[in-house]
């Protein structure tokens, strides 16, 4: 009928107005993401060996290895590039590099952006 | 000791500020309404002050080519317009002596601002706003006649053309509402159509237009424009309720007020509920459904009630 079409919506809203919000009120409440979410990059940095596979698929070249020896080595994230794609979680074989379900903290300061993943220097 | 009480009535309660305070507040009313009808939380109860003050401490920019005058009387003189017409529907405490022809007048003054809405986008270069003022002009001959023919519903009922001969013609017998159903939700219609408000937002289409004949105005100007809405969806609401709801006067000064103020928020929940409900009519879809479908009922309706 044409006239059930005027007001096949007020069953909708009535439920809307009785039920919870599907919205939440963002700053002053945390907002819980998937599982799946894509979030900070994190390293588990007793897997990292330093072999670079990470740097060489990241598309958006947010990734840098500063290499002096197998040993030494210190692995660099430039979050200000970073795309979070995921597609160094992929590319690693060693289960090190991860997107974890944390936001990266908002700065006006470019500094602040460089994060030094892994810091390996060779025992003495 | 009684031009202090006639000033305190007209600046305090219930005039300017006590009217204002009501404008915001059922602003925000609608808006959480709106909000909680879709699913969302909807603003904070300060929010629509919050843009009042943002809006009036920004710069005030108009494009080259418009008159500066204008531009600046327009939403002025259409403040208090809308402002005049609120002295006219009193809340409970009769302010002004109600005299005979005076629902004329309340309906001059709140189909004044149309026409201002109308001229401001006229004055202003922009495209969008001639075009939002073209429609608002188109708008205004289809829901005016409707709004003029349903309110004379409760005039003919009644017998008299003021607003207190009304009133005391609902004393008697009974309010106007449930026996005029019809009338009242076409008068529903019409109001729906002077605010501008959805389904009958088609000067200001958001999607198509950004804001019709607001377009061009900014700071103080649009803030004033804001307001002059918001003062008219508490002036028209009221309006409603001494023409359909007028038995809440023998309730007594305090219970009449607090009747009324609960009318008036029922009232603002129908208004809420057909904005979530409906989408935007089409200009010709507009003008077909009242020429063809609500002017006609109303005459018809109109007919049944002298016949009657």
């Amino acid at each position: 009928m044409k006239l059930r079409s005027y007001f096949y919506l007020l069953p909708n809203i009535v439920r809307a107005f009785f039920s919870k919000p599907d919205t939440v009120n963002y700053p002053s409440i945390t907002l819980e993401v998937a599982d799946r979410f894509r979030g900070s990059v994190r390293i588990k940095a007793q897997n990292c060996v330093g072999c670079s596979l990470c740097v060489r698929d990241c598309p958006a070249q947010a990734l840098e290895l500063e290499k002096e020896s197998k040993n030494s080595f210190r692995l660099i994230h430039y979050r200000d590039r970073c795309t979070y794609c995921g597609q160094c979680e992929l590319s690693c074989r060693f289960d090190a590099i991860f997107l974890d379900n944390e936001y990266d903290e908002p700065s006006s300061n470019r500094a602040h952006f460089i994060v030094t993943l892994v810091e390996r220097v060779p025992e003495e | 000791m009684n031009i202090l009480h006639m000033l305190f009535e007209i600046l305090i309660f219930p005039g300017f500020a006590f009217v204002l305070f009501t404008a915001l507040f059922f602003h925000w009313l609608d808006r959480k309404l709106i909000a909680r009808f879709q699913g969302r939380i909807g603003p904070p109860w300060y929010q629509p002050v919050a843009d009042l003050i943002k809006l009036f401490s920004k710069e005030d920019i108009l494009p080259v080519g418009t008159n500066e005058v204008f531009a600046t009387l327009l939403p002025l003189v259409s403040f208090a317009f809308v402002m005049t017409a609120s002295f006219y529907l009193p809340f409970a405490v009769p302010t002004t002596q109600s005299f005979e022809g005076d629902i004329i007048v309340v309906i001059f003054l709140l189909s004044m601002p149309s026409l201002l809405y109308f001229l401001a986008g006229w004055i202003t270069s922009g495209v969008y706003s001639i075009l939002g003022g073209n429609r608002s002009l188109l708008q205004y001959f289809s829901y005016e006649v409707l709004f003029l023919l349903a309110i004379s519903g409760t005039v003919i009922t009644s017998g008299s053309w003021s607003l207190a001969g009304i009133r005391s013609a609902q004393l008697t017998s009974g309010s106007y509402f449930l026996p005029q159903l019809l009338g009242f939700f076409l008068t529903v219609s019409g109001l729906i159509g002077k605010l501008k408000r959805d389904p009958y937002d088609i000067p200001k289409a958001k999607s198509e237009m950004v804001a019709g004949p607001l377009t061009e105005f900014s700071g103080k100007k649009l803030g004033l424009w804001q307001l002059t809405n918001q003062l008219q969806t508490v002036v028209g609401l009221s309006f409603l309720v001494h023409t359909y709801f007028g038995g809440y006067w023998q309730m007594g000064t305090v219970g009449g007020f607090f009747t009324f103020y609960l009318l008036l928020i029922l009232l603002q929940c129908l208004l809420s509920a057909i904005s979530a409900i409906y989408a935007r009519f089409r200009i010709d879809q507009l003008i077909r459904l009242n020429w063809y479908a609500l002017i006609p009922l109303a005459l018809i309706h109109n007919l049944f009630l002298v016949l009657k």
